[in-house]
């Protein structure tokens, strides 16, 4: 009956760009330190060769060196630039992990702020993929790229500046590489996006086929799969094999196109500059410093073009991450206007799914504080509809729906959070001692079970330790619940798969354990109906009858007949009472 | 992780050959700058245009044997890591519960994604040292030329520098081990957010969960920063530590230059090969990081392949297919070619028991189940238990993972179990795709794509631990009817709470649980 699950959306490039030029802002301070301090640097690792250009000319001019001088500022300047390349590569380490950990801290938080609407229509799978591969794929560029890049262009724009200042002529030669390495680049970088993400997804997809095989080895090894999941797994990695064979194609057209840019210019200052040399207009020294310049900014110029590589399939990463900071909209329901009394008030309500017609018709209903209510009728009335309009997930065509506080929605889903049982439980009341965990684990009937673990609260679930049942991750749902005493609980179907014995001994808990909680709860189970206050019988849509159990089956309505059925069906199906 | 094939050593050697001639060529270009430096200062034509061309074909060359080496290189990793996967993935194939047991699914699912690569990216940076030592050799070869004091100072000074890098590298290891560690945590707990993003939001449990995210993630944030403290102390001690030898160098070699035993051009050589010489110490430094990467990728490779792997003694075949199906530890019997329903606190155990998926397993008549043979056994006595777990595929690789039936049986287990409209609904139908973590179907479509695959074939034996929890009322007495007449003269053992199964079941079996096992109450027929 839900709506169909949907995508979050994506950020585009600008909006990535945006969020890039306000981490510069927010980070200005650092940023500006780690590059002066990173340009001091460079500064001083530039005046060795310049030094040793100028020996070299005295001495080929037959004139004396104040060697131990020279000597000693040359050890002086590349000692200076070690201990501040280290500062500043540290710095700019950290702030990369600074910056990658409020990337990640941003998610959840949008995560964790998406209006009710979006949480229950998003697809979980695409959410999970966000906040596991796309983080993974943004924590290498983020991480090292940024820190790397940043470092890289102040050596590489430094060490060509400084060439220029010490002779334009010969510094000519140094640019003799750049349309080889622009123009190859951009050829590669325009495949490799696709190219690299074929790779990674079908390695993804190799890794999965063999991870799935572990998560289902019940099935495996009680089908006897052995074989089969083999097979399928050898498939997926000789997939992989081929993806991967793309990039290194790419890679072998483009690097020596590349790697000629880089080498170009020595050969190119080394000739031209002996030619200039020649004729007179310049000396041998320049040309011995600025052809060492040109060998020493072969390795940041490197890591630069890696870096511009990665951060193309990066941005596509980093756009499905902000798309969650923009999945806004608000929450739209009426808390006004509430009588104090009420929990809950449902005026001339009307929905209806699309085009086709009502799913409910004028519905009329209120809730006192502290009543309980159960929502009975056939398969398809319009029962979950109802609580998803309570829940504030739908909203309606017509009328009002007005809720006191936040209802607590209960469906038939759950999930093992990492961490002990203990984590698992303070999550509804961080502050719970051990006595109310065990009280809300005996009112969900969990106490035994619990009782016989090793270690108790304490013990790891999901992983290696211990993972709970379909039934045990239920109770356990239920023991949060009781923990959190919610304003407004609403049931759908809440105690599908456990026991008679257990539904029972929920639905009696429910009372005892939360006194001030309003109850909604929708069942085709009459069970709940017995304990309710109010019984609410809905049919086609419509709101056909309401009042005690007991009332109801006086009055030989919908109800007593509802209840009939029940009875003869439970009969039939020979249930001990 | 020893023992690479004859391709893989091959490919290996050729790569050792290539990095070695572009380790040669790049160490003789300080040479040739010093030469070209020395021929410009001269006159004529004919040595500056040799020299200068002799330094564009070894560019050249350099480049040509640069590129085919990263293809190698390339090559033979993807190969191995592939290898290695195969290994990993046919350990939790062909044992998969042990390898659960013993792992757990997130690890191999990080063994097969990140670590097989980090193993297998080993070899290749270990003959890049090697590589990189042999460029060392050239330039200790000219050195010698130009003077063998300057040859020593290399010779001594280089291993040395490649000591000390590698007593800093020492701490990295076991600080990457804490980084993953703690990243490991982030992702979970960032995990959690999204998958239990609605439980959380019920709850108002978002201050918590973000609170418990912020702990990981400052932790994270930490040892990070500890392990980039060592890197950037690898990356700037590659520098000054030849920095510093430089600096010697220079000062010896400008006394020989200056007295005139050595051309100022030669100057340039010696700093340009000095130079080099950060090469081996960078080679080494990159060699120590993937070694200690690839450790601890190994061993946690290593914990997968090497899972204890339980055993299974039993040979007999044929299997009986009416024999009486007996439960040793509760002492329950189920009688042959019927339904049989049974209420227990344990289902779980006690159907594992009568399957032979735990140690303690029952019989077949008078035979214990693991005295037959294993896969005569799984093929005749089937366990489907409560957690619908599939695997990702079209549908009817889900159905039925060996492709050995033909559709019309797949539609009709598929019908028994009420799931024909689901596989209608679906884009594509049989040959839709579903995935694993069952994100594309609901959970009652789950269940009943699972009650069809374990229905199909028509095992002589077949136990079932609530297969329809997840259905609605109407549609479960529907399913539990068609599968005690899909089921007729075979035996299927239904562990059922709920009474749809029950109203059509032959027999109907209590265990109490805490009672002793000769307690049990044998039901009679229910009609």
């Amino acid at each position: 009956m839900s709506e169909p699950h949907h995508l979050l959306p994506i950020a585009g490039p600008d909006a990535v760009r945006r969020r890039a030029a306000a981490l510069v802002r927010q980070f200005r301070g650092r940023l500006v330190a780690v590059v002066a301090v990173h340009a001091v640097a460079v500064l001083c690792g530039l005046l060795p060769p310049a030094l040793l250009g100028l020996i070299v000319d005295r001495i080929s001019a037959g004139r004396g060196v104040e060697l131990p001088v020279v000597v000693a500022l040359i050890a002086a300047a590349l000692v200076l630039s070690a201990g501040l390349a280290f500062t500043a590569t540290t710095w700019a380490f950290a702030l990369g992990e600074r910056v990658f950990a409020i990337l990640r801290m941003d998610f959840s938080a949008a995560l964790l702020d998406l209006p009710v609407r979006q949480v229950e229509a998003v697809d979980p799978g695409d959410v999970l993929s966000r906040s596991t591969s796309d983080m993974d794929a943004i924590s290498e560029i983020v991480r090292t790229g940024v820190p790397e890049t940043l470092v890289g262009t102040v050596s590489v724009t430094m060490t060509v500046a400084f060439a220029f200042v010490l002779d334009p002529l010969v510094a000519l030669g140094c640019l003799v590489g750049t349309p080889f390495i622009v123009i190859s680049t951009r050829w590669y970088v325009r495949r490799a996006t696709t190219a690299y993400a074929g790779q990674l997804s079908s390695r993804a997809a190799a890794a999965g086929a063999i991870s799935e095989t572990v998560r289902g080895h019940e099935v495996v090894e009680s089908h006897d799969l052995g074989a089969a999941r083999e097979e399928v797994v050898r498939r997926s990695i000789a997939r992989a094999l081929d993806k991967a064979g793309v990039p290194i194609w790419l890679e072998q057209r483009w690097f020596p196109v590349v790697q000629l840019g880089y080498n170009l210019p020595v050969l190119v200052v080394l000739a031209w500059g002996a030619y200039l040399v020649r004729s007179d207009q310049t000396t041998i020294g320049a040309v011995a410093a600025i052809a060492l310049y040109m060998r020493s900014v072969l390795t940041p110029l490197d890591d630069l073009i890696y870096w511009f590589g990665e951060s193309q399939s990066a941005t596509a990463a980093m756009g499905r991450i902000l798309g969650v900071t923009e999945a806004g909209g608000d929450d739209v329901r009426a808390a006004k206007t509430l009588d104090p009394a009420h929990a809950v008030e449902l005026d001339h309500v009307s929905f209806a799914y699309g085009t086709s017609g009502d799913a409910l018709t004028d519905l009329d209903l209120t809730v006192r504080r502290g009543e309980r209510v159960c929502v009975v009728g056939a398969s398809g009335a319009g029962k979950t509809t109802l609580s998803m309009l309570l829940a504030g997930v739908l909203s309606p065509r017509a009328g009002a729906v007005r809720v006191s506080g936040r209802v607590v929605l209960v469906a038939q889903e759950d999930h093992i959070f990492h961490g002990s049982l203990r984590d698992n439980l303070t999550l509804a009341r961080p502050e719970a001692d051990d006595g109310a965990l065990w009280r809300a684990l005996e009112h969900a009937g969990a106490d035994g079970w619990v009782r016989n673990l090793d270690g108790g609260l304490n013990i790891a679930l999901g992983g290696d330790a211990h993972d709970p049942t379909p039934a045990q991750a239920r109770q356990l749902a239920l023991a949060r619940l009781f923990l959190h005493e919610p304003e407004v609980l609403l049931l759908d179907e809440a105690t599908a798969g456990l026991t008679e014995a257990e539904t029972k001994q929920f639905e009696t808990a429910l009372a005892v354990a939360l006194p001030g909680s309003t109850v909604i709860q929708v069942a085709h189970d009459l069970w709940a109906a017995e304990l309710a206050d109010t019984v609410v019988v809905i049919d086609e849509g419509r709101l056909v009858e309401s009042g005690t159990h007991r009332a109801l089956l006086a009055q030989a309505g919908p109800y007593s007949a509802l209840h009939r059925a029940w009875r003869a069906a439970d009969e039939h199906l020979g249930r001990m009472r | 992780m020893a023992g690479h094939s004859r391709t893989e050593k091959r490919s290996l050697v050729l790569y050792a050959l290539l990095s070695s001639i572009s380790a040669i060529g790049a160490a003789s270009q300080p040479w040739l700058i010093g030469q070209i430096l020395e021929a410009a200062l001269e006159s004529g034509t004919a040595r500056l245009t040799w020299l200068v061309s002799a330094m564009a074909v070894v560019i050249g060359v350099g480049i040509a044997c640069n590129v085919s080496r990263h293809v190698v290189a390339e090559r033979v990793k993807l190969r191995l890591a592939a290898d290695l996967r195969v290994r990993v993935g046919a350990k939790a194939a062909r044992a998969a519960s042990d390898v659960a047991g013993h792992t757990s699914p997130a690890h191999v699912a990080t063994v097969a994604s990140s670590d097989v690569e980090r193993v297998s990216s080993y070899p290749v940076a270990r003959i890049r040292l090697l590589s990189s030592v042999l460029g060392m050799a050239v330039v200790v070869a000219y050195m010698m030329t130009i003077s063998p004091l300057l040859a020593v100072l290399v010779v001594v000074g280089v291993p040395a520098f490649i000591w000390l890098t590698a007593r800093i590298a020492e701490p990295l290891e076991e600080r990457q081990d804490k980084h993953r560690d703690s990243l490991g945590t982030v992702t979970a707990l960032s995990a959690d957010i999204s998958q239990g993003l609605r439980i959380l939001r019920g709850l108002r449990a978002e201050g918590v969960a973000r609170a418990r995210l912020d702990i990981a993630s400052r932790a994270t944030e930490v040892a990070g920063v500890r392990v980039a403290r060592i890197e950037a102390l690898l990356l700037v001690s590659g520098q000054l530590l030849p920095g510093l030898f430089l600096t010697l160098l220079i000062w010896v070699s400008s006394h020989l230059a200056a007295s005139g035993q050595l051309s100022a051009a030669s100057l340039v050589t010696v700093y340009a090969a000095s130079g080099y010489l950060f090469l081996p110490i960078s080679a080494a430094v990159d060699f120590l990081g993937t070694r200690s990467g690839a450790r601890v990728a190994a061993r946690r490779t290593v914990q997968v392949l090497d899972a204890p792997v339980s055993g299974w003694a039993g040979s007999l075949a044929p299997i009986p297919s009416a024999a009486v199906l007996t439960d040793t530890v509760t002492g329950i019997r189920i009688q042959p070619g019927g339904l049989s329903v049974v209420v227990s606190g344990e289902p779980e155990s006690l159907a594992r028991r009568l399957t032979a998926l735990s140690l303690e397993s029952g019989r077949l008549d008078d035979t214990a189940l693991r005295d037959f043979d294993l896969a005569a056994l799984r093929a005749s006595l089937r366990y489907q238990g409560a957690r619908s777990t599939m695997f990702s595929g079209t549908v009817r690789e889900l159905l039925d993972p060996r492709g050995s039936h033909a559709d019309a049986e797949l539609e009709d287990v598929l019908r028994v179990a009420g799931a024909d409209d689901v596989v209608a609904r679906l884009d594509g139908g049989l040959d839709a795709q579903v995935y694993a973590d069952g994100r594309s179907v609901s959970g009652g479509q789950r269940q009943r794509l699972a009650l069809a695959r374990a229905l199909l074939g028509g095992p002589s034996y077949l136990v079932l631990v609530e297969p329809t929890t997840a259905l609605d009322a109407a549609t479960e007495v529907k399913v539990a009817a068609r599968v005690a007449e899909y089921r007729k003269g075979r035996t299927t053992v239904v562990f059922a709470r709920g009474g749809a199964f029950r109203a059509v079941a032959d027999h109907q079996i209590n265990v109490d649980d805490d009672a002793a096992a000769d307690q049990v109450v044998a039901g009679g027929r229910n009609e």
